[in-house]
């Protein structure tokens, strides 16, 4: 019988490949390109039953001052974000507090929420800088200019052959890009190829 | 230094003037040969800039060929470049870019380009008429034999074997308005668009912007031309939305304004830089597109057409005014329309004699005519070349007037080196057409212009025939503005188009051959690449190839790389003749993508090598690496197969010994292995029960909270489609696992089930595979090991987590689920944590187990587990297999209705003859039994054999029993259990006598699982 109490850090899916530095071609300006991992991210998907969208919305709202989003947006209010999935699904995700969903569970589940805790799920990599969205593109076929995917954007796509969350973060050309955590390593090795002629900062 | 001597110099190059940077020579070898050109120059530019005249050889013919054009449409110039892995077939030399190093070599000729030995083709060649290969060989014995020698006579060049060792990639982009093509009509439609502020993308084949302008000199605003492109580059260069890609082609469009384009982003490069692409591929989703590609010229068809120097009058003045080369140094021209002086007129200001002018149009007036006339130089109307001479490049040509009804007069010789030819314009109308765009024909440019086009493409300036300077810049300035407002912009003013200082041009008319001279019989060509001659069409006529399609096939006419650029229309005009119809109902075939060839590694993009799929990790996937285990894919996971003690080199005999280690240890102490790969399902709502009851063949109605149970479901034809636990959580909260191979299958049939079958049901399905990690815990020690590791508060003994129980729990402070299941008929626990923890637990297990020696297995110690245990997989679940089948035929729940059920009972279900699932045994109790295998009665039986079944699965050594087992499929299987059958695999000429068996090797009670 062992006596721990407390779980202990969480391992990264990247934690054997991710070499902190500059990688690929570096010009003068330095790199174009900043990658880092959202660690600790408590990610917990949402979902409300037939006909309770309205009641598990005012659940969200009453304890979180969020509105749930919809489709293709994200709504941010203090530490937490709503992600819009699909009809009546979304991503509720926090780096703090870690107790998100007990909470949502005891929320919502008198109204009809459905929870399911995926943070352990998802490998969630920030990519940012002048060639962030250049980046993007070499796989995926969504439009990421401003004017087309602004701010609080998300689009559930392709990049890389994976199923990939791109979603569009405040100020410039920043996204997160979330991922099965199985294939984070792959996800990584692609965005590092692709940004190479950019140069890339691994933070 | 290999580009020290250099041999011969720039013999043929101006001392002033074109876009070549002089001050940047460049070595260079041709066919081993060392040259030098400049910066700026195209590999065909600096061949004729060094005298060079002959570069290939004919594909079918061997005859010598030089440089035809100086764009995309070349036909004869095609070299290989580069070597190695980077080693480019069929490259032209007019579209290749100088660069330092550049090593190419000519094609088509062996063994040397001055003398080929196929050349004797063309002296017998009034026996190689189209079609002459298969009229004469096919069907013949040694047909095959001559196929390849016929097919290696021919060849286009050789392709690489090697590993390429450069980056390919693919870029996607989205724009209001794409402009295809750099020249003026492309510029200024880009210019308008970009100043209404919409998102624009301007492609251009070539290294810079300006088109024709390039090669032409004209003015604008009273200034050289090039000024004006200049400014305007700069203008676009300052608009943030405006992309400029130069070197970059589009060569397809497709539905929904989707166009693909080829950046090469560094074949003007010996290699590219690290990190950058070589070649780029560009997906341009576009608002409106607007094609301004320009037009091609096309050449006559005279005697000795083909001879190296002639070429296209376009050419000769891109020559003199874009690289500063002078192709000859006496030329005659000949041309259908005015094009013909200004090349003269030009030439002559290079300081190249030009011997004669010949317009094969009758007399008459014309403001370019005049000036050529007022120049002093020797005009001939109603004349032409009729044949060239000079086997190595044009020496002279005979020259005649044509009396207008396929005759001519007296011939008289010319002596000269160039001969530049116009037979008018053809606008390049391949993106128009790739577009499901129809052409028409117009007679006043004698070529097909763009028609109605269903995805509604604009094409401007030259690409519609509108030749004139004036007449492109307005067309763009006008389609630029429509189509930023059609993309909802706003347009200010329409700026004036720029003045122009044009001469007016006579029309152009028509000539599609030019008649031979009468006292010798000479090869007129229409396709040069291909070696379709005037007489081949004929042919193909005569023979009843009237359709243009068919004409194509037969005579291969426009089926080289250059997909007849240079030919088709003159090709169909000819065949329009011989029909004695006119050209539009004869037609034209359609163009497909790509406008220009594409290399497949372009395709391919970055998805090569490390990149080629995506691989799938388990949470302690470094775990396993970091303790010997050899990898094997099992869809895209990387999963442990075994695991080699360290300071052990992989043999297949270590490999044996460490499986059976693992197996032992399971059956005798506690193993452990990682199964995170199995799918996992959350299933939550009020309607959960009921949705698992029908989907599932046995009842699932009755499993209490905190129960495991094992499920089967089927396909609605009633074949098995995938096994698993489902655990009930809660009230409406289910965990269901699937297979590795059909995780995301059976999500996908439940999401088809809910969203379109029962729609009624309000059900939430949602994956978790990556959220937990998961490991099974199994062997007579799995619960003490298990104790051990759980911490305070978790109890597991038999009465807190009996048999299927499932529990939460925490181990290493971590909170996990355990679930009292077994795939290896060991006492078993299959425990699941959140996957960033997955590694903390797993070593807890393992720290835990270590005093009752646990041991790390894989999946081929798994795989023997389970055959030992006569527990199926997708190797007996192939997509064949019923219920009954595997022997769970009572598991079929006969109190409800589920997804298969009303199939159960057809006919070929319930055959008694039908294979059932059985063990196997090898009689001489040592030979492994190949997976695979047929099973027959006696293999000494003649063919056809009966087969009675298959080998599905196969321990070659199951350590627990002794001797190789193996689990199959025997048609009347439960009636023979004692019996002897064989095992027969032709492939590999083996035959096993196997005694058949029940499919359970160990414990068939199961008294291991209930301890």
């Amino acid at each position: 019988m062992s006596e721990s109490t407390t779980p202990p850090p969480r391992r990264s899916a990247l934690a054997n490949v991710w070499h902190p530095g500059d990688h690929g071609r570096i010009g003068f300006t330095g790199p174009q390109v900043t990658l880092r991992e959202r660690r600790d991210i408590t990610a917990i998907q949402l979902d409300a039953q037939r006909g309770t969208t309205d009641g598990v919305g005012k659940a969200v709202a009453a304890a979180f001052g969020l509105g749930l989003p919809g489709p293709g947006r994200a709504t941010t209010t203090g530490d937490v974000r709503a992600l819009w999935l699909g009809p009546d699904r979304w991503l509720l995700q926090t780096a703090t507090p870690a107790d998100l969903e007990p909470r949502l569970r005891s929320l919502t589940e008198g109204v009809g929420g459905v929870v399911v805790d995926q943070s352990h799920g998802r490998t969630i990599l920030r990519i940012e800088g002048a060639k962030a969205r250049d980046t993007l593109a070499k796989s995926t076929g969504i439009d990421l200019h401003p004017r087309a995917f602004a701010e609080n954007a998300v689009a559930q796509t392709s990049l890389f052959q994976l199923a990939v969350t791109i979603d569009r973060r405040r100020g410039t050309s920043i996204f997160d890009v979330h991922a099965m955590r199985g294939f984070a390593v792959h996800l990584y090795e692609a965005l590092l190829d692709a940004g190479g002629e950019y140069g890339v900062r691994l933070v | 230094m290999i580009f020290g001597r250099v041999a011969i110099e720039q013999s043929h190059r101006l001392p002033t003037g074109g876009e070549i940077d002089r001050l940047a020579p460049l070595p260079f070898r041709f066919d081993g040969k060392a040259y030098r050109g400049y910066a700026g120059d195209t590999l065909a530019s600096a061949l004729l800039a060094n005298g060079v005249t002959v570069v290939g050889r004919s594909f079918k013919y061997h005859r010598p060929r030089g440089v035809l054009s100086a764009g995309p449409e070349e036909p004869n110039a095609l070299v290989e470049l580069r070597g190695g892995g980077r080693k480019e077939p069929n490259s032209r030399a007019t579209m290749i870019e100088l660069f330092a190093g550049l090593e190419a070599t000519s094609q088509h000729r062996w063994p040397s380009l001055a003398l080929d030995i196929m050349e004797l083709n063309d002296l017998a060649s009034r026996f190689l008429v189209a079609g002459f290969y298969y009229k004469t060989f096919m069907g013949f014995p040694g047909w095959r034999f001559y196929e390849k020698r016929i097919r290696a006579a021919a060849g286009m060049g050789s392709g690489t074997v090697e590993w390429d060792p450069d980056r390919y990639e693919h870029m996607n982009t989205h724009c209001d308005v794409l402009v295809a093509g750099g020249g003026p009509s492309g510029l200024a439609a880009a210019l308008m668009a970009g100043r209404a502020g919409a998102r624009v993308i301007l492609v251009e084949e070539t290294d810079g912007l300006g088109g024709r302008l390039r090669s032409e000199r004209e003015t604008i605003d009273d200034k050289p031309a090039m000024g004006w492109v200049a400014k305007t580059r700069a203008e676009l260069a300052d608009m943030d939305e405006v992309r400029v890609l130069t070197r970059t082609t589009a060569f397809g469009c497709y539905d929904d304004n989707m166009v693909g384009a080829l950046e090469r982003v560094a074949d003007h490069l010996a290699a590219p830089p690290e990190h950058m692409a070589r070649q780029r591929l560009w997906h341009i989703r576009a608002g409106r597109v607007i094609l301004a590609t320009g037009a091609i010229e096309r050449p006559l068809v005279f005697g000795g057409n083909d001879r190296p120097g002639v070429m296209l009058a376009g050419a000769v003045r891109s020559y003199l005014h874009r690289f500063a080369v002078t192709p000859g140094k006496r030329a005659v021209v000949v041309a259908n329309n005015d094009d013909g002086y200004r090349t003269a007129l030009d030439l002559a200001r290079a300081g190249v004699e030009v011997m004669q002018v010949l317009d094969t149009r009758p007399a008459g007036a014309g403001a370019w005519r005049e000036r050529a006339v007022a120049a002093g130089l020797d005009v001939m109307q109603r004349a032409a070349v009729v044949n060239a001479y000079g086997r190595m490049g044009v020496v002279g040509c005979d020259v005649a007037t044509l009396d207008g009804h396929g005759g001519v007069g007296d011939t008289r010789y010319v002596p000269c080196d160039l001969i530049a030819a116009s037979g008018g314009w053809s606008p390049s109308v391949h993106l128009h057409s790739h577009g499901d765009g129809k052409a028409d024909w117009d007679d006043g440019i004698a070529a097909f212009v763009p028609g109605a086009n269903r995805l509604g493409h604009v094409s401007v300036g030259a690409a519609r025939g509108r030749f004139g300077l004036a007449e492109a810049l307005s067309d763009g300035l006008k389609a630029g503005a429509e189509a930023a407002k059609a993309c909802g912009f706003a347009i200010g003013a329409h700026p004036d188009t720029p003045i122009t200082d044009e001469i007016a041009t006579a029309p152009l008319k028509a000539i599609w051959s030019i008649p031979g001279p009468t006292d010798r019989t000479v090869k007129r060509f229409v396709d040069l690449q291909d070696d379709v001659t005037i007489d081949d069409i004929a042919l193909a006529h005569r023979e009843g190839f009237v359709s243009v399609e068919h004409l194509k096939r037969y005579t291969t006419l426009g089926m080289g790389t250059d997909q007849g650029k240079t030919s088709n229309i003159t090709g169909h005009a000819l065949l329009a003749e011989a029909r004695g119809q006119p050209i539009p109902t004869v037609g034209t075939t359609r163009f497909r993508p790509p406008y220009t060839p594409v290399a497949m590694a372009a395709f391919a993009g970055a998805e090569r090598g490390l990149h080629f799929s995506p691989v799938r990790r388990s949470a302690m996937h470094d775990w396993h690496a970091e303790h010997g285990a050899v990898f094997v894919e099992a869809g895209a996971w990387l999963r442990p197969q075994y695991y080699l003690r360290p300071g052990v080199t992989k043999a297949k005999a270590v490999m044996d010994r460490a499986i059976e280690t693992e197996v032992r240890a399971v059956r005798s102490k506690v193993g452990l292995v990682d199964v995170s790969t199995l799918g996992k399902i959350d299933i939550q709502g009020p309607d959960a029960a009921e949705f698992l009851n029908r989907v599932y063949a046995n009842g699932f109605k009755a499993l209490p909270v905190g129960k495991a149970r094992y499920g089967l479901m089927l396909r609605e034809d009633g074949i098995v489609d995938d096994d698993g636990t489902t655990s009930r959580l809660g009230d409406t909260h289910y965990l269901m696992t699937t297979t590795t191979a059909h995780a995301a299958k059976v999500l996908a049939d439940l999401e088809w089930y809910l969203q379109v079958v029962w729609p009624d049901l309000d059900v939430r399905v949602t994956s978790v595979t990556e959220q937990w990690a998961a490991m099974a815990l199994a062997g007579p020690k799995a619960r003490e090991v298990l104790a051990a590791a759980a911490d305070h508060g978790t109890a597991v003994s038999n009465d807190a987590l009996p048999y299927l129980g499932v529990i939460n729990g925490s181990i290493a402070g971590v909170p996990v689920r355990l679930f009292r299941i077994s795939f290896s008929g060991e006492l078993g626990y299959e425990v699941n944590v959140p996957a960033d923890w997955g590694t903390s637990v797993w070593e807890a297990l393992i720290a835990a187990g270590e005093p009752h020696g646990i041991t790390p297995y894989g999946m081929e110690a798994m795989g023997i587990l389970r055959i030992e245990k006569g527990h199926v997989t997708h190797a007996e679940l192939d997509g064949r297999i019923t219920l009954d089948d595997v022997g769970m035929g009572r598991m079929a729940s006969s109190k409800k209705w589920f997804v298969g059920r009303g199939m159960l009972d057809k006919p070929a279900f319930i055959d008694p003859e039908r294979p059932k699932l059985v063990g196997l045994v090898p009689v001489d109790g040592k030979t492994r039994i190949p997976a695979g295998a047929i099973l027959v009665a006696d293999p000494a039986t003649p063919p056809p054999v009966p087969k009675l079944g298959h080998v599905a699965s196969s321990a070659y050594l199951s350590p627990t029993v002794g001797h190789p087992i193996a689990l199959g499929f025997l048609a009347r299987g439960r009636d023979r259990l004692g019996e002897t059958v064989w095992a027969v695999f032709p492939l590999r000429n083996l035959s096993v006598q196997v005694k058949v068996v029940e499919p359970c090797f160990v414990d068939p009670e199961g008294s291991r699982l209930h301890v």
